[in-house]
């Protein structure tokens, strides 16, 4: 106990050291009173330091009232005054600070923890006894005090001990737990008291003031039949501030049900509770502020029971096997186990997303797997497709006429195979003239229907609307077969039809359309190319012939000649004949000798009819193996009559040896009168007579014939185009002659040229293979049975 | 019969065919005529035209044709009548003979008796200018 002398030095230098304090607060400026004038100060005194949850979630809740938007703004100060957890020194420095902050002013209210030792405070802050105070009591009773009011929390603890224990009538007794300071003691025991009304003493425990390891021990040896009520804690048994949070944490999990005064208790230990919701405990004492430093009267004022709720830990509930239907109604039943949604919401949200983002991957992957198999399948079957165009073109690339109708009957087979058609066929036309089947096909061994459906008067009525490059559709009910036509064109010109029959009406594709037509064009052009061919081929031979019998003509002089020779030789032997018969002994031996000439002559005369004749006939050219010599001295004697008439000369000359060639002896005869014929008329044009020359040597795998004349040579300008039809230099002439003798010369795979010779004149070269074997045996025969 | 101061008529018969030298001298022999044969007129000229009373020539001959033979001999003044003859028809022919000279053209094939005839007259005129 300080003595008195020692408390007035302390209360001396207590007076200097605030006013020092109030000079360095004027100073920066601080002071309470630059607070503005129409500023209420409300003082809030707390009997701890700030920083106890209880009290700061209280004081949150009076400002949380008092700084409302549009409530007059208060001052709102939060000070400490007997300070229970500080000595007698602390508390007093304390007073006297608050004192000298006060003394004097004119608070707008006070509000304080109804307890004698705030019952004064007015007096001892030496505040105005006009200063409204607005307590906040625990069931303290205390007489009255003027110009106050009061809210009442009435008794917390036994409250909710009494309320909890309806709901669990088995529990028969109540440990009343707290921390283990001397405080903590002290500031429950008046509960325990109030507990002690209500059951009988020794079932009320006191776990309060105890060090912390003997709590823990008691506290987890209470049963489930025992109640540990949280009381006020403060600070443990070393003076260490203490939450009654922090105070379950450190005794750790029990087995008897926790119960709490406060909701600012509740936890997950914690059963629950009939509770003092401590912010709405705040705000309504905020409330009372506003009216009173309003200028309401606070005796006036009843006292104000403040309004507690049952909050239910559900999971404890259940641990203590409270059936929630005992719970009152308006009991607010907390940490209820979320259900499976609540509980893995997110991740039932996340697995949902992800299932449906794999839903539509799997989806997508399957239409892209689909798709990607439709399109492989497309692509196989267009390859496929392309195939078959293929093959059909190549097949028909080097068509020879006599092949044209076992290739397209195979072509078409490919077609109806590779389309899936039980019969195609292709119709061609031309000019006015009827359809012709150019070639069908039916599937093996089906009954052949396909040609029957379509037949040559269904093309000639499809016609116009083929020409019109439609494709058309027929239909026959009765065998519920499906015929396409797709027009043929060839050079822009639809010059047939391809007509495929189904079972199936499946309309083609783009594609297999453009495919088919593809290769039904392949097939017509192919024919209409080797047709050509044949009629250009017929149109040429057509030509040959007459140009034949144009050279002929010019040879007819020549061949009068050589016929009248053996005439004339055979007259003059006839008639001396005649003559010696008419003896009675004629010369016999005579007669023979001139029979023999007669017949010779006769020979040779019919020799040379021959001649004319194989020139003249319109025969299909055979390829015999000739002998060139024989060839060209024939010519030669045909030639040489009127080359000398028309004033030139010529000379065979003929190399011993030369290999055979295989060319059609008229032909070739045809050729070589050609170019003699030529080297004639240049000798005309030159006014002079002309030297001829007619070689044949072997050349390379062939024998070469030359046809050299010193005439004045082949234009240049005409020189590259020689060989073209009609293109001629003489004023009568056709200028077939020559390009006759290029395709004559080609068909047998030789080759024929012209140029100038250096020294003047002209040079016409055609070269020609050597013979070889006749290729298939079947033509050997045929050879063997001419010989 | 054709002959010449009663001796046989003598006659060169030049062609190059030799299936018509073998049959016309034939015929001329039958007729009793002296017949020698040349195949060209350059074998002609070789031995002596002069010794011939009538020649009888083909016209187109290798090398030099009968015209231009008969045409040297005329400008010789040494020419024996002549009597040509011809497989052809063409009027190249014709045109190179009248060339040449107007003399008697027998087209192949002829009759024996076309021929003595033309031997005959040939002789006659030869005869009636030497006796003129």
């Amino acid at each position: 106990m300080p003595s008195r002398s020692r408390v007035l030095v302390r209360l001396r230098w207590s007076c200097a050291r605030a006013v020092v304090l109030a000079l360095v607060l004027l100073a920066i400026g601080v002071w309470p009173a630059s607070a503005a004038a129409d500023e209420q100060v409300v003082l809030l005194l707390l009997p701890v330091p700030p920083g106890r949850p209880m009290f700061d979630t209280l004081v949150h809740g009076i400002l949380n009232e008092l700084q409302s938007p549009g409530a007059p703004p208060f001052d709102v100060r939060v000070e400490t005054l007997n300070d229970l957890l500080g000595d007698e020194a602390q508390q007093l420095r304390q007073e006297r600070y608050l004192r000298a902050r006060y003394q004097g002013r004119r608070l707008g209210a006070i509000v304080a923890l109804l307890h004698p030792a705030y019952a004064d405070v007015r007096t001892r802050l030496g505040v105005p006894e006009s200063v409204p105070l607005v307590f906040l009591t625990y069931g303290t009773v205390l007489p009255p005090i003027p110009n106050s009011t009061r809210l009442i929390a009435a008794e917390p603890e036994v409250g909710t001990y009494l309320f909890m224990r309806e709901l669990r009538p088995g529990a028969h007794r109540v440990a009343l737990l707290a921390g283990g300071s001397r405080v903590d003691r002290r500031a429950n025991r008046n509960t325990l008291e109030q507990l002690r009304q209500h059951l009988p003493p020794d079932r009320v425990l006191d776990l309060t003031g105890l060090p912390i390891d003997r709590l823990r021990a008691r506290a987890r040896a209470l049963k489930a039949d025992t109640w540990v009520l949280l009381g006020n804690v403060f600070a443990d048994e070393d003076g260490r501030a203490l939450t009654p949070a922090g105070l379950l944490a450190a005794v750790g999990p029990l087995q008897a049900p926790v119960i709490v005064p406060y909701d600012l208790g509740l936890g997950p230990q914690v059963l629950g509770g009939l509770v003092y919701e401590v912010t709405q405990v705040g705000q309504r004492v905020g409330a009372v502020v506003r009216r009173v430093a309003a200028g309401e009267s606070a005796d006036r004022l009843p006292p104000l029971p403040l309004p507690r709720r049952a909050l239910l830990n559900v999971p404890e509930l259940a641990r203590f096997e409270i059936p929630e239907g005992r719970v009152p109604a308006g009991a607010r039943l907390l940490y209820r186990p979320p259900s499976l949604w609540e509980t893995y919401r997110r991740w039932i949200v996340l697995g949902s997303a992800l299932m449906g983002v794999q839903t539509a991957l799997i989806a997508g992957l399957l239409a892209e797997r689909r798709r990607r198999r439709d399109s492989q399948r497309q692509l196989a079957e267009r390859l496929r497709l392309q195939a078959v165009v293929s093959t059909v073109s190549t097949r028909l690339a080097h068509l020879s006429e006599d092949r044209v109708d076992g290739l397209v009957a195979s072509s078409l087979a490919l077609i109806g195979d590779a389309f899936g058609a039980e019969a195609c066929a292709i119709w061609t036309w031309t000019g006015a003239e009827q359809p012709h089947l150019l070639g069908d096909w039916t599937t093996p061994g089906r009954a052949t229907t396909g040609t029957t459906l379509v037949d040559a008067a269904r093309v000639r009525t499809l016609r116009p609307r083929l020409e019109h490059g439609e494709d058309v559709l027929v239909t026959d009910p009765a065998s519920a077969a499906v015929v396409d036509g797709l027009p043929l064109s060839v050079d822009g010109r639809v010059i047939g039809v391809l007509t495929l029959q189904r079972r199936h009406d499946t309309p083609w594709t783009r594609q297999q359309l453009v495919d088919l037509r593809t290769t039904g064009e392949i097939v017509a052009t192919a024919v209409v190319r080797v047709r050509t061919t044949v009629s250009v081929r017929e149109q040429l031979h057509t030509l040959g012939q007459v140009e034949r019998v144009a050279g002929l003509g010019t040879l007819a002089a020549s061949l009068a000649h050589e016929l009248n020779q053996p005439l004339a030789a055979i007259l003059s032997n006839a008639e001396v004949a005649q003559h010696l018969l008419a003896d009675p002994s004629p010369p016999l031996d005579e007669l023979r000798a001139i029979i023999a000439d007669v017949i010779a002559d006769d020979e040779r005369a019919g020799a040379i009819i021959r001649n004319v004749r194989t020139m003249l006939r319109a025969h299909q050219a055979s390829a015999d193996c000739v002998d060139v010599g024989t060839v060209m001295r024939d010519v030669v004697r045909l030639a040489a009559h009127d080359v000398r008439l028309r004033g030139g000369l010529i000379e065979p000359r003929v190399a011993h040896g030369l290999p055979r060639v295989r060319i059609d002896a008229t032909r070739l005869t045809q050729v070589l009168l050609n170019l003699l014929g030529n080297a004639v008329d240049a000798s005309v044009a030159a006014g002079r007579p002309v030297r001829m020359t007619m070689h044949a040597r072997p050349a390379g795998t062939g024998v070469l014939l030359e046809v050299l004349d010193d005439g004045p040579g082949i234009a240049a300008e005409v020189l590259p185009r020689l060989f073209t039809p009609f293109v001629t230099t003489k004023r009568d002439g056709l200028g077939i002659g020559l390009s006759i003798s290029r395709t004559i010369v080609e068909t047998a795979g030789g080759r024929i040229s012209a140029d100038n010779r250096p020294e003047g004149g002209a040079a016409f070269r055609v070269w020609l293979p050597h013979a070889t074997p006749m290729p298939t045996s079947g033509d050997e025969r045929h050879d063997t049975a001419h010989r | 019969m054709p002959a010449v101061n009663g001796e046989p008529a003598r006659i060169a018969l030049v062609d190059d065919d030799p299936s018509i030298r073998r049959g016309v001298s034939r015929m001329l022999e039958l007729s009793g005529l002296s017949v020698t044969t040349y195949p060209s007129a350059e074998a002609l000229l070789d031995a002596d035209p002069t010794a011939f009373d009538c020649l009888v020539l083909d016209i187109h001959l290798p090398g030099m044709s009968g015209p231009e033979c008969y045409g040297g001999l005329q400008a010789r003044g040494a020419a024996p009548p002549v009597i040509f003859i011809t497989a052809h028809d063409a009027t190249e022919t014709q045109e190179l003979l009248q060339r040449v000279s107007p003399a008697p053209c027998l087209r192949k094939p002829f009759r024996r008796q076309q021929l003595l005839q033309a031997i005959h007259d040939q002789l006659q005129v030869a005869s009636s200018s030497v006796h003129q």
